[in-house]
């Protein structure tokens, strides 16, 4: 048994290209098979308001609505048909300040460039088998920041599910 | 009403938690993708021949313009500015090399990115060492020295580090 991914629709948000003839062709072979390709935010966003979209697969930078403007859009707007749609932010930046801006804006998974395809595969299979919570508080709304292995939090315990 | 509880259980106390419904999974169901089909899409990235150069070529031009009109200024702002969109076009290098045949393009650009990112002196040593990258960078996109274990890219990258550690010397050391 493998997963079904004809009927799973999937919004690439990228402004350069070849890199979006590149993901398209990737996700593709992998067997999904409907594909929207958006330019910037703003198409993205027009898109997902019409048609909606079971995922999200965007870029940081780009011209016009970047990828973090795309995400608090889609999360926080009154009129954003699905705010818990999966979001996978893609990026050439690594360092750990810029990870951690991209991780508070919302993102559901981050997704380093250049990417195998094993790495695209990976964050998949973790959104689908090992969904975040949401937190919805006055400063953020968006998946649980606190879930990766690297985030282990040693202080005292606060909630209930902490202590799971 | 507030005795015994910390500042962070006041916060907490605002905090909602929610699970959304997992669409994904109502249609994907499990057993994830065939490993073939995964090593195929890898196979694809590794040997698509999706035309790349100009692009690379734009963002290297866009480097050079931006180091220009960076060092035309004595607006802090503006060269911070300025940096950042430097940043921008190498960190999109980066990203793309290896996706499009360039791994040489993506390494240099990597040691470029890193050290744009945590300069803090922007002043003629920090534009050279951009001149020197963005030379390289047009070097190996346009003649092809693609592998990074060539003697070309291995002398650049080696040129770039070490202009790099004798700047980080001069202005970053505490």
């Amino acid at each position: 048994m493998t997963y079904k991914l004809s009927t799973v629709s999937v919004l690439v948000v990228e402004d350069l290209q070849p890199m979006r003839i590149l993901i398209q062709s990737v996700l593709d072979i992998m067997g999904f098979k409907n594909i929207v390709l958006a330019h910037n935010g703003e198409e993205a966003y027009e898109h997902f308001c019409k048609y909606g979209t079971d995922l999200i697969i965007t870029d940081w930078m780009m011209q016009g609505m970047g990828g973090l403007e795309l995400i608090e859009k889609v999360r926080t707007d009154e009129n954003s048909p699905d705010p818990f749609v999966p979001i996978i932010l893609m990026t050439g930046y690594s360092n750990k300040m810029r990870v951690e801006i991209a991780r508070d804006c919302g993102m559901t998974e981050f997704l380093a460039k250049p990417f195998k395809s094993q790495d695209l595969y990976n964050r998949i299979v973790q959104i689908v088998e090992k969904p975040r919570q949401f937190i919805k508080s006055e400063e953020f709304f968006g998946p649980d920041r606190r879930r990766r292995k690297d985030d282990i939090y040693e202080g005292p315990i606060r909630r209930d599910d902490d202590k799971k | 009403m507030t005795e015994g509880l910390t500042h962070n259980d006041i916060l907490e106390s605002d905090v909602e938690f929610i699970t959304p419904k997992n669409v994904l999974k109502e249609k994907m169901g499990s057993g994830g993708i065939p490993q073939d089909l995964i090593k195929k899409s890898q196979a694809f990235i590794e040997n698509n021949t999706i035309e790349f150069l100009p692009y690379a070529e734009e963002h290297i031009k866009n480097i050079s313009n931006l180091s220009s009109l960076s060092q035309q200024t004595y607006n802090e702002e503006a060269r911070k500015d300025y940096l950042e969109e430097i940043s921008q076009n190498i960190m999109q290098l980066k990203a793309s090399g290896s996706m499009f045949s360039y791994p040489s393009l993506t390494m240099i650009s990597d040691i470029a990115l890193n050290f744009a990112e945590q300069s803090t002196a922007l002043n003629d040593d920090f534009y050279q060492i951009i001149e020197a990258y963005s030379n390289g960078a047009l070097l190996v996109t346009t003649k092809k020295a693609q592998l990074i274990t060539s003697p070309e890219v291995k002398a650049l990258s080696k040129e770039l580090n070490s202009a790099i550690e004798r700047y980080n010397k001069k202005y970053n050391s505490k």
